[in-house]
């Protein structure tokens, strides 16, 4: 431990110092054109999300209590059932979750050939 | 809904219900769900980096981010670097930044003109070390042919020549669960198969790699008489949960045990590298100079006509290790490898093809 700490440790100090002080540069333009893309692609797939039959107008698609209606519980909606719930009993529409309905889903697909 | 006896009632019912309906309705909710992951991710994506980016370049007045290295962060001795300044809403990790994604954000991070990007990264560096300190020959013998270590772990935990992708994704989980201490019950979840099978891909890996589970005992034996972990270059973890009463408490000291012998002696491999190789660009009056360390990868700012020389001495660094040869007279039982990039930015860079040690640029 000792060599680790005089032998290494303490010398690349030097090196680290000088990565904190110069720093890494960011491309402006690209960040903006990055960001813009992202943004563009986050609006299309929220406006393809729209589209589908269960979900209404006013549905909040990051609001968990609006998910469970319309992946759950509106009646002439998807009227999934949710594989899991969150500790306070709630349906759970989290990620894995999520995953877990697509997995059900696909086998299903799968063995329907 | 959702009074369930057990666990994995709601997963049973959630089948049949998928089983009653349409191909249609399946269709449909299949398109939606995977939608709705996708336009979570990015969200997260561009919160994290764009966001987090743009408000670092305004606090700091300049194009510029500063990261800031922590020695003492992680109990591995792992660097983190914890946030851009002072500040930590500013905090973007670049530990999480995603490699391979439609909107290339890698690529914001770029070299100032006239200069390249190069990220060199240690390929599969922690089953490499694994490896060499458990001293398994099977997977030494992997390393040393240069053979794809996940096929070729496939190929003898399932028995045949011809593998399939999906074999090779379980070999390869397995591999990763053994380094963090999972068991038959993470692979049966993770890979999507029945229980039984998965007890038996890991009673399979025992025979395929028996040395791997004799140093797991000796660890575990170790850890439990002596309270830490120690990996070969000295760095003590100290694991005074497994005197606990609590099973689960002491499981993960364990755990946190073994997975320290393998990472920390991984992330000092790379320090070393790290130290080496910037010395040796001083002693060689090149401009090169490391700007940030990301898990087993080292990344460097050179100028364009520096390249050669400078891939030459990383290279050799990063492989033959003589830093580590000199202070610690370490010699390891399998060869090191690098995959480099050399681009513009962070992320856009082309791999470099290396033939006796010189990059062929």
């Amino acid at each position: 431990m000792y060599k680790l700490i005089e032998k290494i440790v303490m010398p690349s100090l030097e090196t680290f110092a000088d990565m904190e002080y110069h720093g890494l540069d960011v491309d402006p333009k690209v960040l903006e054109t990055v960001g813009r893309q992202l943004n563009t692609k986050n609006m299309n797939e929220e406006d393809y999300l729209y589209t589908c039959k269960s979900v209404k107008k006013t549905d909040n698609l990051s609001s968990n209590n609006d998910l469970i209606e319309v992946l759950y519980t509106r009646e002439g909606g998807m009227e999934l059932f949710p594989p899991d719930k969150t500790a306070s009993g709630k349906p759970s529409v989290s990620a894995p979750t999520l995953k877990l309905l697509l997995e059900h889903i696909d086998e299903e697909l799968a063995s329907r050939g | 809904m959702g009074r369930w006896q057990h666990r994995d009632e709601g997963k049973k019912v959630s089948k049949s219900v998928v089983g009653s309906k349409t191909t249609q309705e399946l269709q449909d909710a299949k398109h939606f769900l995977k939608g709705l992951l996708n336009l979570r991710k990015s969200e997260k994506l561009a919160k994290t980096y764009i966001k987090g980016t743009r408000n670092a370049i305004e606090y700091n007045e300049t194009n510029k981010v500063f990261v800031d290295f922590r020695f003492d962060g992680t109990s591995t001795g792992r660097l983190s670097c914890a946030a851009y300044n002072a500040q930590k809403a500013m905090g973007v990790s670049f530990h999480t930044l995603p490699r391979e994604t439609e909107t290339n954000i890698r690529s914001i991070f770029t070299a100032p003109e006239g200069s390249v990007f190069i990220a060199a990264d240690y390929a599969a560096m922690e089953l490499r070390v694994l490896s060499h300190i458990a001293k398994e020959g099977n997977m030494q013998l992997a390393f040393n042919e240069g053979a794809d270590l996940h096929t070729y772990t496939a190929r003898l935990l399932f028995n045949k020549e011809n593998i399939t992708k999906k074999e090779r994704q379980i070999a390869k989980t397995v591999s990763f669960l053994i380094v963090y201490g999972g068991g038959p019950f993470n692979l049966a979840e993770t890979m999507g198969i029945p229980m039984r099978r998965a007890e038996k891909i890991i009673d399979n890996y025992k025979n395929v790699y028996p040395g791997i589970f004799t140093y797991m005992e000796f660890v575990n034996e170790f850890i439990k008489t002596n309270a830490y972990a120690y990996s070969i270059f000295g760095r003590k973890r100290n694991l005074p949960d497994v005197r606990s009463k609590d099973r689960s408490v002491v499981n993960r000291a364990l755990r946190q045990g073994l997975n320290f012998t393998i990472q920390s002696t991984a992330s000092d491999i790379l320090l070393c590298s790290l130290l080496g190789a910037s010395r040796r660009f001083k002693d060689a009056g090149l401009k090169a100079r490391p700007v940030a360390t990301v898990h087993d990868s080292i990344e460097i700012i050179c100028p364009k006509d520096e390249v050669k020389d400078t891939l030459t001495i990383l290279y050799d660094e990063m492989v033959n290790y003589p830093t580590i040869k000199e202070t610690f007279n370490i010699h390891f039982d399998v060869p090191l490898a690098i995959d480099a990039e050399v681009g513009k930015s962070f992320g856009d860079g082309k791999i470099i093809e290396f033939r006796k040690g010189l990059p062929i640029v």
